[in-house]
């Protein structure tokens, strides 16, 4: 086997070895060791195996010359996403070309699911507020706004966007059951909770049973969830993110990051000390100051003048 | 009618197949994670060992699909034998491989009809005549 060690160096001899190309090699030489072992337990002979295999495997340098230019281009590609900056009107004749509409069914029935779930919490709230305690009846309109919001959430990412892949129809099913249990669980734990009279075990226990259920769904679709972002729009993002000044200027973001850390943590202990000399009524009035710094920060630091060096 | 025995022109062949390149291997990956020696392995005995896509071909192929985020690429940790790099289908690759099916049979349909291959079959041949 030392032979398609020695042949795969010969052929990648005077190539630098950049990350990609390293990368192409390793996996070169997974393929070369299957390939040679497969001929090998066919009867050849060791070297001819390895000679055999290299031989195979065609065009190696016109390969590599792929990979060190990042790749021929794809179909779509245009030549705007592949410069540094983003040409704006390029990006909206990609956007057009690649415009998907919603469906106009799908549609509908969004907005009608999301009447009965916006029905359904006002409901829930006004029970909570004015009802006579009775547990059932938020009980019920959990259950009902639960899958309703799963149902908007698994269909929609069902849908093919201009910019994303639908997701497949299992994944997208376990997308809304995830949201549905979450969404209801809670409704219905938050029914047992002291607040209403007429309080059980059993409903605190089934609300808190769903709501663990839907978060460990929600855990492993989101774990296993893969890229549906569009190739367009991915190496359209890739450009833009290229552009702004925190991706140019890890210091710039760095230096933001800190910043923000020091205004919260400001605005939580100037909170408390409100809250303990005055009033807590009045405790979060130092959160939204750190809201309004943080933003306008955010604005000089990443949209401001530019310092020049 | 029948039809004489057709001589399987090899070169062609191989180009159309070349020509799909990236759908096989997206649909190859369809059933699970796979490493790129098994795809090329499942291409050529799919085709009866008669027709196989170079293995040079194929890694560029794998490297503009993850460049495409069609597919993910992840190195494995195996005890026998070297490490692998292998792949997986994303949801975008699942979907363009959806895509590019239906195109397919579409087109594979319109040339069927196109180069009269499904005069044998009585049904078909009777129905094209009576609407022409």
């Amino acid at each position: 086997m030392t032979t398609v060690h020695r042949l795969l160096d010969e052929a990648f001899a005077g190539i630098p070895l950049t990350p990609e190309v390293a990368d192409l090699k390793e996996e070169i030489r997974a393929g070369l060791l299957d390939r040679a072992a497969e001929l090998e337990a066919g009867g050849v002979g060791s070297e001819e195996a390895a000679r055999r295999a290299v031989a195979e495997l065609g065009d190696v340098r016109a390969l590599v010359d792929e990979v060190a230019d990042g790749g021929t281009p794809a179909p779509s590609a245009s030549t705007a996403s592949r410069s540094t900056r983003v040409d704006w009107s390029a990006a909206h004749e990609l956007h057009t070309l690649h415009k998907v509409r919603p469906r106009p069914g799908f549609v509908v029935a969004v907005v009608l699911a999301s009447l009965v779930a916006a029905g359904g919490i006002v409901a829930y709230a006004l029970v909570a507020a004015f009802g006579d305690g009775a547990v059932l009846v938020p009980v019920l309109l959990a259950v009902v706004v639960g899958p309703a919001i799963g149902w908007i959430l698994g269909s929609s990412l069902a849908q093919e966007t201009t910019s994303n892949h639908p997701v497949p129809r299992r994944r997208a099913v376990a997308w809304g059951a995830a949201c549905a249990l979450t969404v209801g669980g809670a409704g219905v734990l938050l029914a047992g909770l002291p607040l209403w009279a007429d309080q059980t075990p059993a409903v605190w226990v089934t609300g808190g049973l769903l709501t663990v259920m839907g978060v460990a769904l929600f855990t492993w679709v989101g774990v296993t969830q893969t890229n549906r972002r569009k190739a367009w729009a991915r190496e359209l993002g890739e450009a833009a993110a290229r552009d702004d000044r925190f991706s140019r200027d890890p210091a710039a973001a760095a230096r933001f990051g800190m910043y923000t850390a020091v205004i919260w943590v400001s605005a939580a202990v100037v909170a408390g000390v409100v809250g303990m000399a005055w009033s807590w009524r009045w405790s979060w009035l130092p959160f939204v100051a750190g809201w309004i710094a943080m933003m306008l920060l955010l604005a000089t630091m990443l949209f401001g003048k530019e310092k020049q060096d | 009618m029948t039809q004489p025995p057709v001589p399987t022109d090899d070169a062609f062949a191989a180009d159309l197949l070349r020509g799909h390149t990236e759908t096989i291997v997206l649909g190859s990956l369809r059933s699970g994670d796979r490493y790129g020696f098994e795809i090329y392995k499942a291409i050529r005995d799919a085709t009866g060992g008669r027709h196989e896509i170079k293995e040079a071909t194929l890694y560029a192929t794998y490297r503009r699909l993850v460049k495409d985020g069609l597919v993910e690429a992840y190195w494995g940790d195996e005890s026998q034998g070297g490490r692998r790099k292998y792949y997986r289908l994303t949801d975008a690759g699942r979907a363009v491989y959806r895509t590019n099916v239906a195109a397919w049979v579409a087109t594979r349909d319109a040339i069927d009809a196109l180069l009269d291959t499904r005069s044998p079959a009585p049904t078909q041949s009777s129905q094209k005549g009576q609407s022409r």
